[in-house]
């Protein structure tokens, strides 16, 4: 499980205290809340998790949250990574992909890296060059939610964080 | 059939690279997170490529109708800029074409959406519009480029805070959308 609340984790990254007003805004649709939750769940630590155990989800997302320039959410998801292999440490610290010794997770290492900085310029290949690594279609597409999902929760921490920084 | 590469307000098609789920054979919980009932005849092939991951799937369909759909706050057709300018960002003709569509039936006249199939993140737009536009392009950037001048802009072309709020989310779940749609298929044209 994980250990604090997707909102715990975007107030803590976005710098706010939990008393902020403008957080009042952010969560007043309790479908979003949830929904939010439970997605955030899905991609960290899922009932099933297949190719991709927790510490590797959490690694790969503190690589992401990094490469998008969100250091603090970077920090709680790396608080996630305890318990995982030296592989999953090098995905986290952000070491280059070659560091990695499983083929596999630098693979999905790489994958995360193109499509966080370039996403315009994936292709069949990038997808093919999963199943090489020995990955099925359900990893492939877990992976593809966890990087998607990084992505959006980065950019609502730093969308929160600038609307608090205006109103101030 | 043949792959699209320009942005387009055509119906276009969209062929995955990963084999879609096949309904016949799909477990209870990937049933569900395709929303599948009774009355069900199509499931898209896009959900069914998602409903590899029905954990995830199950949530975040109400995640974004809530954010894309949801009654109050900003207007649907500005969430529906907000969509385009990180589409056409991420380029992701697929989601372009439909958000484009969509955003012509809250309102769009052609001013907005012909300069932005010309120009892309360069386009030049009415101001109220280019505010929207332009945060949404910022924030769709690794790392986000997106500053407090840019809200500052959303606040002087009328937007509450409230609408900024829903706007952030909008243009950050397309960060999201644009990452499934355009890396596990693409787009075509019968």
């Amino acid at each position: 499980m994980l250990n604090e609340t997707v909102e715990a984790r975007l107030e803590a990254a976005s710098g706010l205290a939990a008393d902020h007003p403008i957080l009042s805004l952010w969560r007043r649709n309790d479908i979003i809340n949830r929904a939010e939750a439970s997605c955030e769940i899905a991609v960290l630590a899922p009932r099933e998790p297949g190719a991709f155990t927790p510490p590797t989800r959490a690694a790969l997302a503190t690589r992401m949250a990094r490469q998008c320039g969100s250091d603090a959410l970077a920090d709680r998801y790396e608080a996630l990574v305890s318990g995982g292999t030296a592989d999953d440490e090098n995905i986290a610290h952000g070491s280059p992909v070659d560091w990695i010794i499983d083929a596999g997770l630098r693979a999905a290492a790489l994958h995360c890296d193109l499509l966080t900085l370039a996403p315009t310029s994936a292709t069949r290949a990038d997808i093919e060059a999963l199943r090489e690594a020995g990955f099925a279609d359900r990893d492939i597409v877990a992976l593809s939610e966890l990087i998607a999902f990084v992505n959006y929760h980065v950019r609502c921490v730093e969308g929160l964080r600038l609307i608090a920084e205006v109103r101030t | 059939m043949s792959v699209v590469h320009d942005f387009t307000t055509d119906v276009l098609t969209w062929k995955p690279y990963v084999e879609p789920l096949d309904v016949a054979v799909a477990t209870e919980s990937q049933r569900a997170a395709m929303g599948i009932t009774p009355t069900t005849k199509n499931v898209s092939v896009y959900t069914r490529v998602l409903a590899h991951d029905a954990e995830t799937l199950q949530s975040r369909t109400p995640l974004f109708n809530a954010i894309m759909y949801g009654k109050e706050g900003l207007s649907r057709g500005d969430r529906e800029l907000g969509a385009i300018g990180a589409s056409i960002y991420n380029g992701c003709v697929y989601c372009t074409s439909v958000h484009a569509r969509f955003y012509q039936q809250f309102g769009a006249v052609p001013e907005i959406i012909e300069p932005i199939f010309a120009a892309g993140t360069d386009a030049s737009l009415p101001e109220r519009e280019q505010a929207i536009f332009d945060f949404s392009v910022k924030l769709s950037h690794t790392p986000s480029a997106a500053t407090a001048a840019d809200v500052h802009k959303l606040k002087a072309v009328g937007l509450t805070e409230t609408e900024i709020v829903d706007l952030v989310r909008a243009a950050a779940l397309f960060g999201w959308a644009n990452r499934l749609m355009h890396t596990l298929g693409e787009p075509e044209r019968a």
